[in-house]
C-alpha cells in the first residue's frame, strides 16, 4: 500500500467520522496546558501539545471508582457494572500508551483485575509524533519517538501534514473510511528529535544500579526539598497504588466500596494500628517511588515502569527531578 | 474475558462469637454450605463489615477443622470496632484465603519452636493446632511453644493454654511483661525464654509472630543459639488494602506481603532493608 497522508485542516473531519461510531478521547487545550477529554466538537482536538496534566490512566483506573456495591438490608455484595464503550484514543504520544501497557502488566499478571481489564476491551489507539520539551526523557527509558508498539494507527507529522500508517486490521478499517480526507504521502522518514532531558545511561542494567544505592546521599538530599504532597504519584501514568473505603448512601440501604488513587509519598500509606509506619522517614518514601519506577517492578520484557513522560518533574512544586536523582546514582 | 471481579466478598455467617479480653473477640465463621475455606496455616482472609469496610485478618484455626474457620480480632479502628459489636447470626463478607502460610510438609520430622508475642498467637494458633492434632502430632519432633503477653489479663485462648501446659508432648513456656495479682510465673519479655532452651540445632525450625519490635530481638537471640536464617520463619504484618497484589500498601521493598507472605522464611527476606 502506498503511503498516505492527511492535511492538518482535515483532522477535524477525520475525528467527526470516528465520532459517529466511537467515543473519542483526545487532547484539548486547557489554559496553557492540555487535558485528555471526551470530544464533543472535533475542532477542539489538538495534535501539537507537549503533555496533558493527567495521563490516560484516568480512563482505566479512575481517580475514584466503585469496585463493590452492596445492599445493607439484603446483605448482598454485587459487582458494579463496568462499561467498556468502544473508544478511540486519538492523538496519543507513545510514552502515554507505554504507560497503559505497563498498567496492563500490573493488572493482568498475578491475580487478574477485571475491574481494570474490562475497560481495556474495545480500545483503539491512534498515535502521533511529538517534539520533546525540557522534561520528556522517554528515549532514555527505551521509548524513542518512533516506537509504535500498541498503536492501531500512527500519525507522523511533517510540513503541515501527518503521514497515516495503519498498523492493525482495526486501524486499516478506519483508514479506509477516511479515504476522502487522504492524499498521497511523499514523506517516508522519521522526524529527527532531540531530548534535552536525559538519563546518563540507557535503561539496560538500570535495575542493578539500585543494588548498592540504598544508603546513597541523594535520597536524603532530595527528601529535604520534598513536601510529601503526592502530586508525582497522581500525575504518573504508571503509579497505580490505591486506597479503599466504604460509603453508604445516606438514608438508603445502598453502599459502595471504592478505590482511590493513593500516594506512597504520604506517611499514612504504610501506617498500621499502633502507629507503626514502615517507611517512616521521608527519604524512605522518596527512595521507594524511584525504586518502584526503575527496579522493583519491571514488565515481562524487563522494561522499567517509568516511561519518561516528565510529568512528575513538570508538576513538582519542589522542583524535584527524577532524572537528576537517577543521574546522581548513575 | 475470563477475569472476574476480585474484590467482591462472599457472604458468610458468624456461628459463634465470644469476647476473649477487653480488646479481643473470637469468631467462628461458616462459609455458604459449610464449605471449607481451604487455607494453609498462617494465611489470612479479607473480612468485610457491611457499610463499614474491610480488614485483613489471620485465620486462627487449623485447616483440619471442618465446616467453619476461626478468627480473633483486636478492636483498634473502624472495621475492627464494628466487628466487636456483631452477634452470632450476623453476616460478614469474606475474600481469600490469601498469601502464603506455613508449609507444614517441610516441618515433618523436625522440632518446632513457636514464638508468639501478644496477638501474634492468633495466626500461629493455626500452625499449633495443625501440628498438635492427635492424628498429626507424631509426624513432628518436639513442639515448643513460647508465649509472651503484656499481663495475664491479656491471655488469649485460656482453655487451650491450659491444655498445652498439661500435655506432655508439648513444651509450653509463658511469660508476662508485667506481673499482676495472682501471677506466679515468669516475668520479662519473650526473649528471656530463649536462652534456656536446649535445641537440636540441625533439626529445628522456629516460627515467630508478634509486634513489629519483637522480631529483631527474637531473631538475634535465636541466631546466637545457633539456628540458621533458613531455619527461621516469620509472619509479618503490613498495611493491606486489597490482598491481591495491586494496591501497593503491603510492599516491603519489591515484595508484596499479601502475595509472597505474610509467612516468610527469614533467609528470603533478610536482605530486604524494610523487612524487620
Ligand atoms: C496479614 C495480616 C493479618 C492480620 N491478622 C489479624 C488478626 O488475626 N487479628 C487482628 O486483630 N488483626 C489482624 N491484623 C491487623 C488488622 O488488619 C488491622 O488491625 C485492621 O486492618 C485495622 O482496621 P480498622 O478498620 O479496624 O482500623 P482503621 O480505622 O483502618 O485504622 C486504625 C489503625 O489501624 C491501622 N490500619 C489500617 N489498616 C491496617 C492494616 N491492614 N493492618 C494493620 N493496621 C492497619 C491504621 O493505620 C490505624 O492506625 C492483620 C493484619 C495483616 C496485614
Ligand atoms: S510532587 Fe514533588 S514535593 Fe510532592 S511528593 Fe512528589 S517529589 Fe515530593
Ligand atoms: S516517574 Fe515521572 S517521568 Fe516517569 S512515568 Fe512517572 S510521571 Fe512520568
Ligand atoms: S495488600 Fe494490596 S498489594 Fe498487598
Amino acid at each position: 500500500m502506498s503511503s498516505k497522508a492527511i492535511a492538518r485542516e482535515k483532522i477535524p473531519d477525520a475525528v467527526s467520522l470516528l465520532k459517529a461510531k466511537y467515543r473519542v478521547i483526545a487532547p484539548v487545550p486547557k489554559g496553557k496546558t492540555f487535558v485528555f477529554k471526551k470530544i464533543g466538537n472535533p475542532q477542539e482536538v489538538v495534535l501539537d501539545y507537549n503533555t496533558t496534566i493527567l495521563p490516560l490512566k484516568k480512563f482505566f483506573l479512575p481517580p475514584d471508582e466503585v469496585i463493590v456495591k452492596y445492599n445493607l438490608k439484603k446483605r448482598e455484595y454485587q459487582e458494579p457494572e463496568i462499561e467498556s464503550e468502544p473508544t478511540v484514543f486519538f492523538g496519543i504520544h507513545n510514552y502515554e500508551l507505554q504507560g497503559i501497557l505497563r498498567l496492563d502488566y500490573a493488572f493482568g499478571t498475578g491475580v487478574k483485575d477485571a475491574t481494570y481489564l474490562k475497560k481495556r476491551e474495545n480500545n483503539i489507539f491512534i498515535g502521533v509524533t511529538y517534539t520533546p520539551d525540557d522534561y520528556h526523557f522517554a528515549e532514555s527509558v527505551g521509548i524513542p519517538t518512533d516506537l509504535k508498539e500498541g498503536f492501531d494507527i500512527f500519525l507522523t507529522k511533517y510540513n503541515g501534514h501527518y503521514r497515516v500508517e495503519a498498523l492493525t486490521d482495526k486501524g486499516k478499517n478506519i483508514v479506509s473510511q477516511w479515504s476522502e480526507f487522504l492524499e498521497d504521502c511523499s514523506y517516508d522518514g522519521d522526524p529527527v528529535v532531540h531530548f534535552k532531558n536525559k538519563l546518563k545511561q540507557s535503561v539496560a542494567g538500570i535495575r542493578e544500579i539500585f543494588h548498592g544505592a540504598y544508603n546513597h546521599p541523594v535520597w536524603k538530599e532530595t527528601s529535604k526539598k520534598c513536601y510529601s504532597c503526592g502530586t508525582c504519584n497522581l500525575v504518573c501514568p504508571t503509579c497505580y497504588c490505591f486506597d479503599v473505603s466504604d460509603e453508604v448512601v445516606l438514608g438508603t440501604d445502598q453502599g459502595a466500596r471504592s478505590r482511590r488513587w493513593d500516594s506512597c509519598q504520604i506517611l499514612g500509606f504504610t501506617e498500621v494500628a499502633g502507629g507503626e509506619a514502615f517507611r517512616e522517614k521521608r527519604y524512605d518514601r522518596v527512595r521507594h517511588r524511584m525504586s518502584r519506577k526503575f527496579a522493583y517492578i519491571m514488565d515481562d520484557r524487563d522494561r522499567p515502569f517509568c516511561v519518561g513522560c516528565g510529568r512528575c518533574i513538570r508538576q513538582c512544586t519542589a522542583d524535584i527531578s527524577i532524572t537528576d536523582v537517577m543521574n546522581a546514582l548513575l | 474475558m475470563e477475569a472476574k471481579n476480585i474484590y467482591v466478598p462472599e457472604v458468610a455467617d458468624i456461628i459463634r462469637i465470644e469476647r476473649m479480653t477487653e480488646l479481643e473477640t473470637f469468631y467462628d465463621i461458616k462459609l455458604p454450605g459449610g464449605r471449607d475455606l481451604g487455607h494453609e496455616p498462617g494465611q489470612f482472609v479479607e473480612v468485610s463489615v457491611f457499610g463499614i469496610g474491610e480488614a485483613p485478618i489471620s485465620v486462627s484455626s487449623s485447616h483440619l477443622k471442618k465446616g467453619s474457620f476461626e478468627m480473633v480480632v483486636r478492636s483498634v479502628g473502624n472495621v475492627t470496632q464494628a466487628m466487636q459489636k456483631l452477634k452470632a447470626g450476623d453476616k460478614l463478607g469474606i475474600r481469600g484465603p490469601f498469601g502464603h502460610g506455613f508449609k507444614t510438609k517441610d516441618f515433618e520430622g523436625k522440632d518446632i519452636v513457636i514464638i508468639a508475642g501478644g496477638i501474634g498467637l492468633v495466626p500461629l494458633r493455626s500452625l499449633i493446632n495443625t501440628i498438635i492434632d492427635p492424628a498429626e502430632r507424631k509426624k513432628y519432633g518436639r513442639v515448643i511453644i513460647l508465649y509472651g503477653s503484656k499481663t495475664k489479663e491479656e491471655f488469649l485462648f485460656r482453655n487451650e493454654l491450659e491444655t498445652w501446659e498439661s500435655r506432655n508432648d508439648i513444651e509450653y513456656h509463658v511469660t508476662v511483661d508485667r506481673k499482676t495479682s495472682g501471677w506466679n510465673g515468669n516475668v520479662g519479655v519473650i526473649t528471656t525464654l530463649i536462652p534456656d532452651l536446649k535445641l537440636d540445632l540441625h533439626n529445628t525450625i522456629a516460627a515467630v509472630c508478634g509486634p513489629p519490635i519483637m522480631y529483631k530481638f527474637v531473631i538475634l537471640s535465636l541466631r546466637s543459639k545457633g539456628l540458621k536464617d533458613n531455619q527461621l520463619y516469620v509472619s509479618l504484618e503490613r498495611k493491606m488494602k486489597c490482598g491481591v497484589g495491586k494496591c501497593g500498601h503491603c510492599q516491603i521493598n519489591n515484595i508484596y506481603v499479601c502475595q509472597e507472605g505474610p509467612v516468610f522464611n527469614y533467609a528470603y527476606i533478610e536482605d530486604l532493608k524494610e523487612a524487620i
